[in-house]
């Protein structure tokens, strides 16, 4: 037992998927991947990332050419999974095609993950993996700088399926390098036992007296700061340094008035579950779990519209195994398959007809509108306007002035 | 006649130190390979500059540091603050214990120190999270404090300093037990007889001879928990608030977030200085007096 | 100056196992007084009991008439020299020394410690660790840190078990003449009977807890009353027997056949069965035809090995029995000597003859002595 608890990703990994899929997936597990380094002295993590060259311990090795096998960098938990660890798509895929994919739950947060593949994108050497799958604003860092490759959309007939919606993200607008994995619904979440009421507006939650001290906001600039351009009506897909700034200051001022307790990844689950927290920024797929232990934790829309990021589907350059990767891509894109790591993971799903599907499986899932939103829910929904890396250091290092750092 | 037997002992003394070298040979190499190199590497980034995008290059930019070091002042100051006072709880807490199992345990001393390692059973993060229910606004410390009337209605003890300094104490606790434990374990008995019956009263002979004598754990106790306590950050993180965030999160920040990367390493080289200068000039102090 | 010490009923028990059984002793002020035992004994217990680093289950001691049974250690005025020295290893020798004084706010404590010093001839290493001594030092350090304190009594637990045989006799001496100069009540606990029985003016031997014998080294080496004291203190030849008459001065005892008699003051025989004592010193040997003086018992027996040491010769005797004894000649004879094979007659006065009851096993001590690390054959002369 301690052997295995020697990689403290795995253990949180398997301690979630005990408690429950989906639950505090992600940024859980990005505090997960911290702890890790934790212990040792923050130095010493520095260094050790800079010359890390295991490639994400993903164990795939580049020697591995075989066009009969794929390494996945993915989240950990990001997929169906069941009780033995097993992931029924991937066995169904290799009966399918042969090809046996190896799902490398190596992404913990975007941030590390870039950091542990910068050097080796950088040398000739690329990384394992064929198939990767951050977070839109990372995917799109990476096709500025140039390390992924065009889809060859020939080989991948079911991306027809992908809802209108996702047809034109602003990180990848023609859709040339990336098709939607998952898709994240930023949003507010609200422990109704506590409140007494359902809680619709950031202003709301930002001020009303009855709140104060608690109410966390994410540690994640794009939805923290989209949300608040939302509700002083800007629009976080297109905005200013005005708009971002006021939003900063939205923040510093709800920070002065002691109404903000403090700034979370997904760790806010625990807090909003004991009641800690009344109200707080959240992700809906979270919600949707915490709801099912506590119907009294809800998800809401903010009046003003929600943040809408998507985990990608891409290919690095000097992938080993390209045309499987799409292949693979193919197969997700499939409704029935889409349905069915959409009822284990409960996020967003960007596959037309999978609502249809999910109705033969989870009826009760397939009318979740976090899973599969109406148009009403989706005009609501809003994307993050793209940055360059230099103005995404630029406003991320503002944005973590103004939370305390 | 007496030359030979010089001479044969001579190059007996000049292959022997050669062969230690060559087992030493290994531990070196890992040495190196996983401690100097990462530390010349973190060194050298800290004097880079550039910017992220145009790429960092190394141009000896010593002004990284005192552009650091004023403008996260706060944080650095922050962080000892807690790491001392949670080093200094961790000895009042820690020692009492690792007497009490070292004394008064009989056969149940080793089950007991397992019990005290148990905890890195389970994760760092699951431990620091498990604080979250102790302290949590509706569990029964708080209930409890404001019964009293310690805490108002309002006031709670999750996100506040204070519960960084209890997540800090309770992490790092084994690190201060275990060793106090071990020289306490290791103490001669009868030194203690010894100054009972030289007319040391219970009290004295411990002040006087115990202590002293267990020094060097409560030395090794404090490095282990101050250094790491003082560099870490998953604390701060899960119980603390925006204002109560170390240099440790500050770091991680300007490395993974901010890819600033000169500031992240000159940071963490001055912590790491701040932490050895002092420590160094402690375990001189307390070990002069060639404690056993 | 005073220290009478007096154990009354003292009983110690660790869980079950009873290790001082309702012991009763009085040591009277300025002796030089020895627990003698093999380990397990009940002495180390009985001298931390005197220290009172143990509590007793029962029994009570006095300390000049005073009842210090239940005084915590630091309010005797008692001192202990520890088996292992227990020198305090983070202070100077000196402040070693001082430690005792200190506790008890004497004045002029650097004066008293340099003459301490000064008397175990250590002035020199004052400043010294404790570590930085050789066994021998330290040895005298721990003596030097207990006398300062002018205790009543001192208690000395093995201290010389650590040193070398050399060193050990040097120190012998030495303890034995600081306790003269001093005139102080020395409780001396150790294993070594030699050591015992060189330094003591009394010794008590123990074993399982309780006092087997107490009294002089002459009179415990001479008359001893049981097996046990027996063979643990020297060499005993034991030879079983019926007893077959009792009068006024003697005890008759057959011995194959043979009549040994035993003066009746140190007959412990209760019944018929009968153990005859000797010490291999004092027997006599001689050719078969040699005339026995008066006052003397003889036995036959056919000499199986003989070691010569210089100072005499070690001979091992074959009786009719079967059983062997031995006998140590001393070096004075000219002429011809006994040698392997030779038909003798052994003979000794009947004042050296004990006799002790015959149902004790005739082994009893050999195991202690051979625990406390004493050849077998030590020979009384050497």
């Amino acid at each position: 037992m301690a052997q295995e608890d020697l990689d403290p990703r795995n253990a949180l990994a398997r301690l979630l998927a005990q408690s429950g899929p989906g639950m505090g997936r992600r940024q859980f597990l990005k505090n997960a991947a911290m702890a890790g380094f934790g212990v040792t002295a923050a130095g010493t993590l520095l260094a050790a990332c800079s010359t890390d060259t295991s490639g994400g311990g993903s164990g795939g090795g580049t020697e591995d050419t075989s066009s009969n096998s794929l390494v996945w960098a993915n989240w950990p938990l990001s997929v169906d999974t069941d009780s033995n660890g097993k992931i029924p798509s991937l066995a169904q895929f290799k009966k399918q095609t042969g090809i046996s994919v190896k799902y490398s739950a190596e992404i913990n947060s975007n941030d590390e993950w870039f950091a542990k593949i910068q050097p080796l994108m950088n040398s000739d050497q690329g990384i394992p993996a064929s198939l990767i799958s951050p977070t839109d604003w990372m995917g799109g860092r990476m096709i500025d700088l140039g390390w992924v490759q065009p889809l060859d959309f020939d080989r991948i007939p079911n991306s027809k399926n992908l809802l209108p919606a996702f047809e034109s993200p602003p990180f990848d607008a023609d859709r040339e390098y990336s098709l939607a994995w998952q898709g994240w619904i930023a949003g507010i979440a609200v422990n109704t036992e506590v409140t007494g009421r359902d809680i619709t507006s950031v202003e709301e939650l930002l001020t009303a007296p009855d709140l104060k001290g608690r109410v966390s906001l994410l540690s994640e600039m794009r939805e923290t700061t989209g949300l608040l351009m939302l509700s002083n009506g800007a629009d976080p897909s297109d905005f200013t340094d005005e708009e971002f700034n006021a939003a900063l200051d939205d923040i510093t001022e709800a920070l002065d008035s002691g109404q903000l307790r403090r700034f979370t990844g997904n760790d806010y689950a625990p807090d909003l579950a004991q009641g800690n927290i009344a109200a707080c920024f959240a992700w809906a797929g979270d919600v949707v779990q915490l709801n099912n232990d506590n119907p009294k934790i809800k998800f809401f829309i903010p009046d003003t519209g929600a943040v809408l990021l998507e985990d990608v589907l891409m290919i690095p350059t000097g992938a080993d195994n390209k045309v499987g990767a799409e292949e693979l891509i193919n197969f997700y894109y499939d409704p029935e398959i889409a349905a069915q790591v959409a009822s284990y993971v409960n996020a967003f799903c960007p596959v037309e007809g999978a609502q249809e599907a999910m109705k033969k499986l989870d009826p009760k899932l397939a009318d979740n509108q976090l899973i599969f939103p109406d148009k009403t829910s989706m005009e609501q929904m809003h994307g993050y306007m793209p940055l360059d890396t230099e103005q995404a250091v630029d406003y991320q290092s503002e944005f973590e002035k103004t939370i305390g750092l | 006649m007496t030359t030979a037997p010089v001479a044969n002992g001579d190059t007996r003394r000049r292959r022997l130190p050669s062969i230690a070298y060559l087992l030493l040979l290994p531990g070196m190499a890992w040495l190196g390979f996983f401690f100097i190199i990462p530390l010349v590497t973190l060194v050298q980034m800290s004097l880079q500059s550039g910017s992220f995008v145009e790429g960092y290059t190394f141009t000896a930019e010593f002004s990284n540091f005192p552009e650091a070091i004023g403008d996260y002042s706060a944080w650095f100051i922050r962080s000892f603050m807690y790491s001392g006072i949670a080093t200094v709880l961790a000895l009042i807490i820690g020692y009492p214990l690792a007497y009490t199992i070292a004394f008064r345990a009989g056969r149940f001393k080793y089950l007991l120190v397992t019990l005290v390692v148990a905890p890195f059973f389970a994760s760092f993060l699951v431990r620091t999270i498990a604080w979250t229910s102790i302290l949590s606004d509706t569990g029964i410390v708080v209930s409890v404090l404001r019964s009293v009337g310690i805490l108002g209605a309002q006031d709670h003890l999750l996100a506040t300093p204070l519960a960084v300094i209890c997540g800090l104490t309770y992490n790092f606790l084994p690190f201060m037990i275990l060793p106090i434990f071990l020289s306490l374990d290791r103490l001669d008995i009868s030194m203690v007889d010894a100054a009972e019956d030289l007319y040391a009263s219970a009290f004295s002979a411990f002040r006087k001879v115990t202590f002293p004598l267990s020094l060097p754990g409560v030395v090794a106790g404090t490095l282990l928990t101050f250094i790491p306590a003082a560099g870490d950050f998953i604390n701060a993180q899960l119980l603390g608030n925006s204002s109560s965030l170390m240099v440790g999160n500050v770091i991680d920040s300007q490395f993974l977030r901010v890819l600033d990367y000169p500031t992240a390493a000159a940071l963490s080289v001055t912590l790491m200085i701040l932490i050895i200068v002092p420590v160094s000039i402690y375990v001189r102090k307390t070990s002069s007096g060639e404690l056993v | 100056m005073s220290g009478t010490l007096e154990l009354i009923g003292l009983t110690k028990r660790f869980g079950q196992n009873v290790v001082v059984d309702d012991l009763s002793l009085e040591i009277p002020q300025g002796h030089f007084f020895a627990l003698l035992g093999a380990s397990g004994c009940g002495k180390t217990t009985t001298l931390r009991m005197l220290a009172g680093l143990e509590r007793p289950n029962s029994g009570r001691i006095l300390l000049d008439g005073d009842d210090i049974t239940e005084k915590r250690p630091f309010k005797r005025p008692l001192n202990t020299v520890f088996q292992s020295y227990a020198l305090f290893p983070h202070l100077t020798v000196e402040e070693n020394v001082a430690f005792g004084l200190k506790e008890r706010r004497q004045k002029q404590i650097k004066e008293k410690v340099a003459e301490m010093l000064e008397l175990v001839e250590l002035k020199e290493f004052g400043s010294r660790k404790p570590n930085q001594l050789s066994g021998g030092q330290q040895q005298r350090i721990a003596l030097a840190r207990a006398l300062v304190n002018r205790p009543q009594v001192l208690l000395l637990d093995e201290p010389l078990g650590a040193l070398d045989l050399k060193l050990r006799h040097q120190m012998q001496i030495e303890l034995k003449g600081i306790q003269a100069e001093l005139d102080l009540t020395f409780v001396h606990v150790t294993h070594d009977q030699e050591e015992a029985m060189t330094m003591a003016d009394q010794i008590a031997v123990m074993n399982e807890g309780r006092i087997v014998q107490l009294g002089t080294p002459i009179e415990l080496y001479e008359n001893p009353e049981t097996v046990f004291v027996a063979n643990f203190l020297g060499v005993s030849n034991l030879l079983p027997g019926r007893v077959v008459g009792r009068r006024d001065v003697v005890v008759e005892v057959d011995v194959d056949g043979q009549r040994i008699k035993a003066p009746a003051d140190r007959n412990r025989a209760q019944g018929e069965l009968a153990h005859i004592g000797v010490r291999p010193e004092k027997l006599h040997v001689a050719l078969p035809d040699f005339d026995v003086p008066d006052g003397h018992n003889a036995i036959e027996g056919v000499i199986v090995s003989d070691a010569f040491t210089g100072v005499g010769t070690q001979f091992q005797i074959r009786l009719k029995s079967g059983q062997e004894v031995s006998a140590f000649v001393q070096n004075r004879s000219t002429g011809d000597r006994q040698a392997v094979g030779d038909r003798i007659q052994l003979h000794w006065d009947i004042e050296h003859t004990f006799c002790l009851e015959g149902r004790e096993d005739p082994a009893a001590g050999d195991e202690a002595r051979h625990e406390a690390g004493i050849p077998a054959v030590s020979g009384a002369g050497a």
